[in-house]
């Protein structure tokens, strides 16, 4: 479907991500790093994620012709990860919920 | 999570939640990962050699949204810069023994196994740390292949709702920064509609969509989310 050379993206961005994880293990002085970049990286999975759930999480349902089900699956991940910090837990409930809607004809 | 000593063993046990967790997030990207046309070899090696969660989905979409291999791997790095950070806190963790330890711990800190790693009181051994590493990697690796081979055989719907099972983890993981309070919520909200706008009106595509939100959103962010006291990663 596409002329993308996926293995050369695996590895350069293995590479990257190594080099990502290795850094900080490897540095000793993380505290000279300036606090703004430090607050920057605080903060940036908290956008991330805001990011990473919307659209993705409607628009990954398009196909089956109801993309509002993510809200169901959404809502439930929300509210069992607020009494549990297992994570399967949040995951099978969404799952479950989300396909409860999709059952409905 | 405290007392006790930290072997492996007990590594194993406090990181079985997360094996559970990536497993079934992971049989969703294989499936994905196949019916985007990814080979298998494909597909296992970005679980095997970059073991993120987030971004390989990500760049499954951007796979599939026709972007270009230097805007993926680009928005690969900035969707991980963050374990900068978690890697740091980490690092800071471990009571390394043997220099070798540094190069190997590095390879497999995620969210998660970061979330469980600092939730202990003092310092952690590497071999407890080697545990919350490995576990988690044989368990996404392991979901990763079953996805692939076997993910098919699942209902549709089924298999349309598991991929709401990352989904699900993004909120999971989420939840804790929105209760800390509006300006964290404001910074997530802000990021999830610029992504949200950007990718359904801009013509832009999802790479640019998304980095653009993201930055946009950890902007406001450094604005509206008073400064810590100490300049510690949460």
């Amino acid at each position: 479907m596409s002329d993308l050379n996926i293995m050369a993206i695996v590895i350069s961005a293995a590479v990257m991500n190594y080099i990502i994880r290795v850094t900080p293990f490897l540095m000793t002085n993380w505290e000279k790093v300036p606090l703004a970049v430090r607050r920057f990286l605080t903060i940036m999975p908290t956008a991330a994620l805001g990011a990473l759930i919307f659209p993705g999480s409607f628009t990954s349902l398009a196909e089956t012709g109801r993309p509002w089900a993510a809200l169901g699956g959404l809502g439930a991940a929300a509210l069992t990860a607020h009494y549990s910090k297992n994570l399967i837990i949040p995951v099978a409930a969404a799952v479950l919920t989300t396909w409860a809607i999709l059952q409905f004809p | 999570m405290s007392g006790g000593t930290l072997t492996f063993r007990r590594g194993l046990k406090d990181a079985l939640p997360i094996i559970f967790g990536y497993f079934s997030a992971s049989i969703a990207f294989g499936l994905l990962a196949r019916s985007s046309s990814l080979t298998l070899w494909e597909t296992q090696s970005f679980s095997l050699f970059t073991f993120t969660g987030a971004a390989q989905f990500m760049a499954l979409n951007l796979i599939n949204a026709g972007a270009s291999g230097p805007q993926i791997v680009l928005s690969y790095g900035l969707l991980n810069l963050r374990y900068l950070l978690m890697s740091a806190a980490v690092a800071k963790k471990v009571d390394i023994t043997h220099f070798l330890q540094r190069p190997l711990l590095a390879f497999g800190v995620t969210d998660e196994n970061f979330a469980v790693t600092t939730s202990n009181e003092g310092q952690v051994t590497p071999a407890y740390q080697g545990a919350v590493e490995l576990g988690p990697w044989i368990g996404w690796n392991l979901g990763t292949l079953s996805g692939w081979l076997f993910g098919s055989i699942l209902p549709a719907t089924l298999s349309a709702a598991m991929v709401s099972s990352l989904y699900a983890l993004f909120m999971a993981l989420l939840l804790p920064d929105l209760k800390k309070g509006l300006p964290w919520i404001i910074t997530a909200a802000s990021a999830a509609g610029v992504n949200t706008v950007l990718e359904l009106w801009s013509g832009l595509g999802s790479g640019w969509s998304f980095i653009i939100a993201m930055m946009v959103g950890t902007i406001i962010g450094m604005f509206v989310i008073p400064a810590a006291p100490e300049g510690e990663a949460a």
